[in-house]
């Protein structure tokens, strides 16, 4: 008789989609860019040139997802990034009058109502003015 | 429900039998037609323009695809063709007519595709199944060039018998001709190596009295000998799968049916397989598609072969026939008691299938994907150089699906349909995932559909824009998306203008897309920022989107449609319900809300379940299947004006989908808006009359999206709408027309949904009725129950709460129809050419709140 037991096959490990990195360090300055940045609002392109930046260090690499990261400034939220590497990100205050000093800064993914995570970080306005390549 | 048939009285009278079904269409040419629907055993007579032209032919057993009759001559155009049957000393009246058609109208570009089935083929075979056929044509199948088999007068499908048998490594192809015109070849296939031992044949439950069984396991292109009790009564030679055989004396409990199958004779014979033979008492009812008011056949799911089916219409018998359809002698009355009784011989059902007819129960109808036309020609990866985005790099690169003269790579633009014009063009997005994987593959199987019945359809490879660094922008880098798209339509055009395959192939007055995920909300965007020229964007389809802000967010300019997974694990606000809310039904609009659908199986290279297990889901290949027959219906009608709207407008139903978990809302261009809830108090409707509300009814006007100021957190659309409540089972909402509706040729349709209460979903359903009011006062009301019913809300609180989030599930509005003649049929009394006012009662009262949108009133299609 040779009927086999049969062997469990494990199942690939889920892909956690909601993990969020830690944010180890924030860098908040001015940025005057060389080549202006496109904004776009309800699918109508505007340009900036200058602007304040979030450039933030992660932990870990974001899960790449249909859904993006929110950098949330007290309740201002900032969507639009630029990748500077697997764990270095810089996001953009296309409205940087709406920042308010000293609201905390938290990281969700773009959702409604999205749970936020909070950091040890605060907004302070940035005296440090870089000039982008 | 299954019943005891003791419940009813009723009457079986012989004189009623049904007329049977003449398979259409019918074309020119064709030397046979094929009927279906009469009772096991009856003669059949086909009558052509007037004259009886084939008498008393025997029918044999209609199951499982009818009796293909050959005709003295063959068919002409215009000719009229109708069939009746004769059983039992009583004759039908005759079916429906049918009129002659020429193939040539409705296929252009040659005759459909064969399609050999069951696959893939074995060495041995000694038969096959082609299928995708004209009723009446000539199959060949073809060995390495080789005839091996051939029927004239075909019926479809048409198992073809070989000889000699197939042989490991041969090619095989069928192909099909019509007047003289061939098809072109059938997909090839490669006949292969059985796994041996093939398996026991099986039976299918065996009921006393049936003259008819079903044998099961069968491996493709096999012979099985049966034997009834020891003694051989034959081998048969079957494509694979099942395989009916009719037998005499009619069965009874003592009887054994015993079966081996083969395929080569050195391979020996497979165990033997059993079959035993229950008594009449365990006959079950027949399973019943559901009855709309007014048709004129009952559809069974399921039903014993060589089984009669008749029909009891309020307890009358207006039906004597056989599935899987039975014509009805007289259509059925709104609201009509339907019984349904399966005999078997001298077994006559213990039990019926008793339903209801509804008013609103849309058919099952053809498949929209099913259309097979050409061969398919692919180019996998294109290669359109190079383009620079914000400072982004990126190849312009994807695959190109197209009809050609034969299946492959880099294969010629098919001939005929290049001489019968241009095609229009469909153009699909990926969203974001690993870079690593080959997203733009992964819609290859409706790139494929669309290539085959004509079109070209391409994947863009959007691989380079879900690098971290370009992800990350969210609008930004759908933007780019959008651009990237454009680019590589801008290389179409190139291909257009000079390339060998393609040139002067492509219409570009008929664009369609179709984006998934961040390609959804991608798709809206290229449709607003293209502009090239000669490039018209006719419909854009957009599966499981974001809503990033880089498009207006207001559809327009084109057909659109959307899906909503509901159980979507990454897009869990399901956003492309505000772009549906928003967009303008240009002619069309639809969206699909979908239970137990997540947001990556619509894509084959996305292997990972997004809920990851923790909500139910229906297979990958379910998902697949709305994608493919939803998605057909849409492209055809929107670039090619085919009769697919009904799919899409909650008229008809594909085959083959979990319809049960697809509700649909919709809308047209041409309705009269009584009220959409916009811009106005709740106590006057859109066109400026009163509205009442009555018996304490509560009735407020609510944005139906994220909060503040919405009803509660379970809206995610982006328009207002009306929250109603009622206490009372008499709160009814009246909205006064401004003028006067005839609604004899029109129906009223309103959105509607049970509102999610943010808690939990209460075990009992609730509802409304929806009433018109005539000149006079007079009121008829349909339940929404006779039309669909409120679908329960699709519950993820658990889901959503167990990973941190806030509960997103959903209220989410279908459309319902509520046709004039079915009001009128309500009360008699109504002057449905006099329609003054529309009422919405809360008939279940108990303060359960509804949300109700779009209300309207549309001519019938």
């Amino acid at each position: 008789m040779s009927i086999d037991s049969g062997g469990r096959v494990k199942p690939p490990k889920p892909l956690d989609l909601w993990r969020l990195p830690e944010i180890t360090d924030i860098s908040i300055y001015r940025i005057r860019f060389k080549r202006p940045r496109r904004f776009t609002i309800l699918g109508k392109d505007r340009v900036i040139s200058e602007t304040i930046a979030f450039t933030i260090f992660t932990s870990e690499p974001f899960v790449i997802r249909a859904l993006g990261p929110v950098l949330f400034v007290g309740d201002t939220a900032l969507t639009v990034a630029e990748g500077e590497g697997d764990r270095r990100y810089r996001f953009l205050a296309p409205e940087p009058q709406r920042l308010k000093t000293g609201s905390p800064i938290f990281l969700a993914w773009n959702t409604s109502d999205p749970p936020r995570k909070a950091t040890r970080f605060k907004y302070e306005p940035p005296s440090a003015v870089l000039e982008d390549q | 429900m299954e019943i005891p048939r003791s419940q009813l009285d009723l009457r079986d009278d012989p004189h009623v039998i049904s007329p049977p079904i003449i398979t259409e269409p019918l074309y020119k040419c064709a030397s046979a037609v094929n009927v279906t629907g009469y009772i096991p055993n009856a003669t059949l007579d086909i009558e052509i323009d007037g004259a009886i032209a084939v008498s008393g032919v025997p029918g044999g057993f209609p199951a499982p695809f009818g009796a293909t009759i050959h005709l003295p001559t063959p068919l002409d155009a215009n000719q009229r063709v109708r069939a009746r049957q004769s059983h039992g000393g009583t004759t039908s009246g005759f079916s429906t007519q049918v009129i002659v058609r020429d193939h040539t109208v409705d296929y252009p570009t040659g005759l459909p595709r064969p399609e050999i089935f069951p696959t893939p083929l074995y060495r041995c075979g000694a038969r096959t199944g082609v299928g995708n056929l004209i009723v009446g044509c000539d199959v060949s199948v073809k060995a390495d060039g080789t005839t091996v088999g051939a029927v004239s007068g075909a019926n479809n499908p048409q198992g073809v018998n070989v000889s000699p048998h197939f042989d490991t490594g041969q090619h095989v192809i069928a192909i099909a001709s019509l007047c003289g015109d061939p098809s072109p070849p059938s997909l090839e296939q490669l006949a292969q190596v059985p796994p041996l031992p093939l398996p026991a044949p099986g039976f299918d439950p065996i009921y006393e009295g049936g003259q008819q069984l079903v044998v099961n396991s069968l491996a493709n292109g096999a012979t099985f000998t049966l034997s009834r009790n020891g003694v051989a009564v034959g081998t048969f030679a079957c494509w694979g799968g099942k395989c009916a055989v009719g037998l005499s004396p009619p069965f009874t409990t003592a009887d054994i049916f015993t079966a081996t199958q083969q395929l080569c004779p050195g391979d020996g014979s497979s165990p033997t397989g059993t079959g035993t033979v229950q008594p009449c008492s365990a006959l079950p009812a027949a399973q019943v598609a559901p009855v709309q008011d007014g048709d004129t056949q009952i559809v069974l799911t399921d039903f014993v072969f060589g089984s009669k089916i008749k029909v009891f219409v309020n307890l009358v018998k207006t039906g004597d026939g056989s599935g899987p359809v039975v014509a009805l002698t007289l259509p059925v009355p709104p609201g009509a008691r339907i019984d349904v009784w399966q005999v078997l011989g001298n077994c006559q059902g213990r039990t019926v299938q008793d339903l209801q007819a509804k008013c609103v129960a849309p058919h099952v109808n053809g498949d929209p994907s099913a259309l097979d036309l050409f061969p398919v020609g692919i180019r996998d990866p294109y290669d359109g150089g190079t383009t620079d985005i914000d400072g982004f790099h990126y190849h312009i690169s994807g695959s190109i699906y197209y009809p050609a003269d034969s299946d492959g790579s880099g294969t010629p633009f098919n001939r005929r349909v290049a001489e019968h014009g241009s095609v229009p063009l469909v153009i699909m997005v990926h969203g974001a995932h690993s870079a690593a994987t080959p997203s733009y593959q992964g819609y290859d199987y409706f790139q494929y559909q669309l290539a085959r019945m004509g079109f070209v359809a391409i994947s863009v490879d959007e691989r380079e824009t879900d690098q971290g660094p370009d992800w990350a922008g969210w609008t930004q880098n759908i933007v780019r998306r959008a651009e990237l798209a454009i680019a590589s339509i801008r290389f179409m055009q190139q291909l257009n203008s000079s390339d060998p395959i393609f040139q002067g192939k492509i219409d570009f007055s008929r664009v369609g897309l179709m984006g998934h995920s961040r390609g959804g909300d991608c798709v809206i965007a290229v449709a607003e920022r293209i502009a090239l020229p000669g490039v018209s964007i006719r419909a854009v389809l957009s599966l499981a989107p974001v809503n990033s802000g880089a498009n207006s967010g207001r559809p327009h300019g084109y057909q659109f449609m959307t899906f909503l997974p509901a159980a979507d694990g990454d897009v869990v606000d399901n956003n492309g319900a505000q772009f549906y809310d928003q967009a303008t039904a240009d002619p069309i609009k639809t969206q699909l809300y979908i239970y137990h659908t997540n947001h990556n199986f619509f894509n084959r290279q996305w292997l990972n379940d997004d809920t990851g297990g923790g909500l139910p889901l229906m297979s990958r290949p379910d998902h697949e299947r709305i994608l493919s027959t939803y998605g057909c219906a849409f492209f055809r009608n929107a670039l090619r004006d085919e009769p697919t709207a009904g799919f899409l407008t909650g008229l008809a139903l594909p085959p083959g989908v979990q319809n049960q978990s697809v509700h649909l809302a919709f809308d047209v261009r041409d309705a009269r808006i009584v009220d959409d809830y916009e811009g106005h108090p709740i106590t006057v409707d859109k066109e400026g009359a009163p509205t009442t509300q009555i018996a304490g009814l509560i009735a407020r006007d609510f944005p139906f999206r994220q909060p503040p100021g919405a009803f509660n957190a379970s809206f995610f659309g982006n328009t207002t709408g009306n929250v109603s409540t009622s206490d009372s089972t008499a709160g009814d909402f009246r909205s006064e027309l401004r003028s006067p509706a005839d609604l004899r040729r029109s129906e009223v349709r309103v959105r509607a949904a049970e509102v999610y209460n943010g808690q939990n979903i209460p075990p009992d359903a609730t509802g409304f009725r929806l009433g018109v009011e005539d000149g006079h006062a007079m009121i008829a009301w349909v339940d929404v129950n006779d039309v669909g019913g409120l679908p329960r809300p699709f519950d993820r609180r658990a889901f959503d709460m167990g990973r941190g989030d806030p509960d997103k599930t959903k209220t989410m509005l279908s459309t319902f129809r509520f046709p004039g003649p079915c009001l009128v049929a309500n009360e008699p009394r109504l002057q449905i050419a006099d329609i003054r006012a529309i009422h919405l009662n809360l008939n279940h009262g108990g303060n359960r709140p509804i949300a109700f949108d779009d209300l309207e009133i549309v001519r019938n299609p």
